[in-house]
């Protein structure tokens, strides 16, 4: 009995092994390039700044702010953090396809967490995604299209909308398990109107943006 | 970061701010500190909508909100934001409580330290004892349209995310017209109050969220 259970341990170890990395069937390799902006819409532009209205669950904390992406010149742009006091939590340089933690408030300025934070924009962002050398599958029955990318021991999945080049919903996969999923809802003028992360793991991260548009922000 | 919260939203319950030229060392500060001192005694509740500017000064990016706060003694406040989100915070007695958008969050004051040293604050702007407090280094200034009080934190918590605040008061010391916050990092919140109610009848529903 011992050995029977043992056994399908094994069996199911190895099931998870190979289905958690595995590509949906329904999906076929069609090209493997590098993936640029007329494939997939970027969420954020260098000509809008975008604001969110932002709800952090980090650990047992719960943060809420706002959100700002705002181009500063033609190969820098910041994500910035600010509490609705107006109080600024955290401040994410992006150069190059590069997120930096510039400037982290005291209690979250812990490496692992700026570390987590700098990923997670990041993967939100498609950096892993747009300029990167990708397998491109597609599934002609839901018309859409599936990229993959690797980086750092884990796999990227991105899902488009279907007949769209937006994406809809993307995954991070390690070794045995989904540790990060992402959903992205677009508004009518095809921009990100919210997003919501969770992570997995030791590490449990959850993110939620909601668009807060320019012309309700300056009402 | 609700304890950063916390420490800005003490200031806003006996301040506002104008764009000020430049201003000069009060002379006469016994007199400004009875006026100030005689508002907060007079005032037992307190109402006034607000517009609250973020500026991220590396970014030349600016932030609006809208809102509204009302205040009552003893221990009664209400911090609501209305436009472009909606976000509340109530401080009734020893109970803080936060609504963002539908999700409510309540704390215990007595439970905790920082909770108590904040409504202490909160307490000491609207009876007048701040301008006694040792948690702040205060500088006066006045200009010919209004006065200015400079508080440097001295606190340990206050003091790594404050620079400084400054309270704008009119010329006649009636109220506070302008509170302006200079982060460490050199961004700064402006808010100036409007539609200002002094003593009027504030239904204590307000002061209780669900």
């Amino acid at each position: 009995m011992a050995i029977f259970r043992l056994k399908n341990l094994y069996l199911s170890s190895l099931f998870i092994l190979l289905t958690s990395c595995a590509i949906p069937l329904k999906y076929k390799l069609a090209d493997q390039r590098k993936i640029t902006t007329s494939d997939v819409k970027p969420l954020v532009s260098a000509d809008n700044t975008m604001l969110y209205k932002t709800q952090i669950f980090l650990f047992n904390k719960y943060y809420t702010g706002l959100l700002l992406h705002k181009q500063t010149d033609s190969a820098t742009s910041h994500l910035v953090f600010v509490t609705e006091l107006g109080m600024k939590m955290f401040d994410i340089q992006i150069k190059k396809d590069s997120l930096k933690m510039v400037y982290c408030f005291g209690p979250m300025n812990k490496p692992k967490i700026t570390n987590l934070l700098e990923t997670d924009m990041g993967s939100i962002l498609l950096y892993q995604l747009i300029n990167k050398t990708s397998k491109i599958y597609v599934n002609k029955k839901q018309e859409n299209t599936l990229y993959t990318t690797k980086a750092n021991g884990k796999k990227y999945l991105y899902y488009t909308q279907a007949n769209s080049n937006r994406i809809a919903k993307s995954l991070v996969k390690g070794k045995l398990f989904t540790k990060q999923k992402t959903v992205y809802k677009f508004g009518p003028d095809n921009l990100p109107e919210s997003v919501s992360l969770k992570h997995k793991g030791l590490l449990r991260l959850k993110i939620k943006l909601n668009r807060i548009t320019t012309t309700k922000a300056n009402d | 970061m609700l304890k950063q919260n916390l420490y800005l939203l003490f200031c806003f319950v006996s301040i506002s701010v104008f764009a000020q030229p430049s201003f000069k060392t009060v002379k006469d500060t016994i007199l400004l500190k009875e006026k100030i001192n005689a508002i907060s005694k007079e005032t037992n509740s307190l109402e006034s909508d607000f517009t609250q500017v973020k500026t991220l000064s590396m970014l030349s990016e600016k932030i609006t909100s809208k809102g509204h706060f009302c205040f009552k003694k003893d221990n009664l406040l209400r911090w609501e934001y209305v436009n472009p989100y909606t976000y509340i915070i109530v401080i009734n007695k020893d109970k803080v409580l936060i609504k963002d958008e539908t999700k409510l969050k309540k704390y215990d004051m007595n439970s905790n330290k920082v909770f108590k040293e904040i409504n202490d604050i909160m307490i000491s702007c609207i009876n007048g004892n701040i301008l006694a407090s040792n948690k702040f280094k205060i500088a006066y200034g006045e200009n010919d349209k209004s006065y200015r009080l400079e508080l440097t934190p001295l606190v340990k918590g206050m003091k790594e995310s404050l620079k400084k605040i400054y309270m704008y008061f009119d010329k006649a010391v009636t109220s506070v017209i302008k509170l302006e916050m200079v982060e460490t990092t050199d961004d700064f919140t402006i808010i100036d109050f409007t539609n200002k109610k002094v003593n009027g009848n504030i239904p204590a529903e307000k002061f209780i969220l669900k």
